[in-house]
């Protein structure tokens, strides 16, 4: 009888095997195996037979390897040729090498990983009579093997590198990795850190503890999307050190925080660098202050000096006319003598009845008097001949100047005012010295007032400093707050034009007509100021008139 | 007035003011005078002269005043002899202040004019001080 067999539909059947061939090669494609045997007589390979699979693997067909013996030999890298050819003679005697993982050169060019598990087999007495040989791809797998490698050297590199410390968290188990560095940072060897969160726990500054727990929990939750924390770390030795730790989670699908891991950076020089920045700007701070004022105190200690200057000109001169004022003054007056006593005889001798005569004798008597004065003057200049403190009241004193040049007063239609401070302490001055002052100011107010006008004078005590214009360094005799007392002499004249009155004490400076005045009298009323201890203050007053102000130490009251 | 003239030694390196002062003073008719200029001279006159006073300037080259006063007081001759120094080294005021003694010695500062010469002489030569004289 006959089978034939009938194909109803020979698209359906073409397809259908179609189906079937394409499945055969996605599973090929999906093959990473394949066994090859070899056979073996007297210890020599005789027949090798490589498995379906090793198409898939070495791209080439069984067919390809029975046709050529020596393609599985020529197939494998270069390099590793020796290794294989041991395990094969290895296998031959009898051994049982373990697999070798080797290169070879796929058909298309590629260098495919394979690792090789041969299986030998032996008859009754022992002897090889063949072996199989697991052939797996294991290229994929070496790759991934690679790259691991390659990606933990880097990672020790760059830790290495860095010099920081490094920490790897499993949040689960609570076990940290800390790096060497890590460890030694903080002065420890390895095996002297707990691989477990306490460890580093244990080590926190018991300051730093709660804001370091309150950041990590803080990060942990969500709250905040980065975590970095200045903290301190006790070191072996005892000390704290500073330590920035900075760190990164790794969260489940639900976002729960399941590993972290970070570095951490010794701030401690950084630390001690900025408190030392900050100590070193505040001390800079500081002398800039000080320094400041420092400059402050310098511009006014040569503005000071400047004026003093002026001053120890001023009193140069005065000193230089002095003494040669002694030296003249004596000079002069045997002249004068002379001229005095010619006077006399001739007085005595002349024929009288002459008016003229009697004139001319008058006028030349009275240049030597005018001279004398002069003299006498200059004289005062030089030294403080016979002069004698005593402690008296300053008001008596001017209203007996007053009285003195009262004549004058009259003469010159002046309206005077007096106003005496009731209660005046009393002062140490030399009576006839300060008449001298006294009569000299008030007849140089009087010049001035030639068309009439007020003559005030006053007498006022106080604390010195309380009145602003009465300072600076012609007062450098007193202090704020000495008890002091003042006499005010005001005229209404027309005052001193401001660019004369730096000169107003120069000796021979005067602002008078000539031959009115000897131009000394405020040289020697200034002069005897000072041989008091005072001062004298001259200046125009905005009202009109020239203010002069002498100032003296109070007597200290005696308490009874 | 005294018949006698009273005999006034004056000593002073100006001349002018010594022949003045003698014109003046003889020419009152009280005084007999001799002038100086050197205090050496002055010496030697003291003892031939013998005068009544001395009028003495103190600033001199040779001789200070001071120290030729010294002299004639230590000098059994002239010891008795009153001076009076007549100078330009002291002023009026300190001569009013000190009443007419500066160190114990009678002074008249320079310049004076003649009724204060006389007056001086007259009150230390123990005569009543007279209103005779008068410029005109």
């Amino acid at each position: 009888m006959n089978t034939t067999f009938v194909v109803e539909d020979p698209s359906r059947a073409r397809q259908a095997l179609k189906d079937v061939e394409q499945r055969y090669a996605r599973l090929l494609a999906s093959v990473t195996d394949y066994v090859y045997t070899v056979t073996v007589a007297q210890g020599r390979a005789v027949t090798t037979s490589h498995g379906p699979g090793c198409e898939a693997v070495t791209g080439y067909t069984s067919a390809e390897f029975d046709a050529d013996p020596f393609l599985w030999y020529r197939m494998i890298c270069s390099e590793d040729r020796p290794v294989v050819t041991t395990q094969a003679e290895r296998v031959l005697k009898g051994e049982v090498p373990p697999p070798l993982e080797h290169r070879i050169i796929h058909k298309d060019g590629r260098l495919c990983w394979i690792r090789n598990t041969p299986v030998p087999h032996k008859d009754e007495s022992g002897r090889p009579i063949a072996y199989d040989g697991l052939v797996s791809d294991i290229t994929e797998r070496k790759r991934a093997e690679l790259a691991l490698r390659q990606s933990q050297e880097r990672l020790a590199l760059v830790i290495e590198g860095s010099s920081d410390g490094v920490w790897d968290w499993d949040l689960v188990s609570k076990e940290v990795y800390f790096s060497t560095r890590w460890k030694s940072m903080l002065g420890y060897a390895d095996h002297e850190v707990d691989d477990h969160f306490s460890a580093w726990e244990r080590l926190v500054h018991p300051d730093d503890r709660e804001r370091a727990q309150a950041r990590l929990g803080a990060y942990l939750s969500g709250q905040t999307s980065t975590y970095e924390l200045e903290h301190r770390l006790r070191h072996k030795d005892g000390s704290y050190r500073w330590i920035l730790a900075r760190g990164v989670a790794l969260r489940d699908p639900a976002g729960k925080p399941v590993r972290m891991a970070g570095s951490h950076v010794d701030l401690t020089a950084r630390k001690q660098a900025e408190e030392q920045l900050t100590q070193a700007y505040a001390e800079l701070s500081q002398h800039e202050a000080a320094l400041k004022s420092a400059l402050q105190e310098l511009q006014t200690a040569n503005e000071e000096l400047q004026a003093t200057q002026l001053q120890l000109i001023q009193a140069a001169k005065l000193e230089s006319v002095g003494t040669l004022a002694a030296g003249v003054a004596h000079e002069v007056k045997n002249p004068l003598q002379t001229i005095l006593m010619g006077l006399d005889y001739l007085a005595h001798n002349l024929p009288g009845g002459n008016d003229n005569l009697t004139l001319v004798l008058t006028d030349m008597r009275d240049a030597v008097n005018r001279a004398n004065a002069i003299i006498r003057e200059l004289l005062q200049l030089s030294g403080p001949r016979d002069f004698a403190l005593k402690v008296e009241d300053l008001n008596s004193l001017v209203e007996r100047s007053l009285w003195l040049i009262h004549s004058e007063i009259v003469a010159s239609r002046i309206t005077m005012v007096c106003k005496l401070d009731a209660e005046l302490p009393r002062v140490r001055l030399d009576r006839s010295k300060m008449e001298q002052v006294f009569i000299n100011l008030f007849i140089n107010a009087l010049q001035a007032m030639s068309q009439g006008g007020v003559l005030t004078v006053a007498t006022r005590h106080g604390r010195f400093g309380e009145d602003r214009n009465l300072t600076g360094p012609a007062f450098a005799q007193f202090k704020p707050g000495d008890p002091v007392v003042m006499a005010e002499v005001q005229d209404t004249g027309g005052g001193i034009p401001e660019a004369d009155l730096p000169k107003i004490f120069d000796p021979f400076f005067t602002t008078k007509p000539a031959g009115v005045g000897t131009g000394l009298g405020l040289s020697v009323v200034k002069k005897i100021m000072d041989l008091h201890g005072g001062a004298i203050d001259i200046r125009n007053n905005p009202l009109g008139g020239v203010l002069v102000t002498l100032i003296l130490k109070a007597e200290p009251e005696k308490k009874l | 007035m005294n018949n006698e003239k009273k005999r006034i030694l004056v000593v002073d390196d100006e001349p002018s003011i010594t022949r003045l002062l003698k014109l003046n003073l003889e020419q009152t008719g009280d005084y007999l005078v001799q002038t100086e200029n050197s205090s050496k001279a002055a010496l030697a006159a003291a003892g031939e002269f013998r005068p009544d006073l001395i009028l003495l300037d103190v600033m001199m080259p040779d001789m200070n005043g001071g120290e030729l006063a010294a002299t004639f007081q230590a000098s059994p001759v002239t010891k008795a002899v009153p001076i009076v120094f007549l100078t330009a080294a002291v002023t009026k005021e300190e001569v009013r202040v000190r009443r007419g003694l500066v160190g114990g010695l009678p002074f008249l500062a320079k310049p004076v004019n003649l009724h204060e010469v006389v007056g001086c002489l007259e009150r230390h030569l123990g005569i009543p001080q007279s209103s005779a004289l008068g410029s005109r």
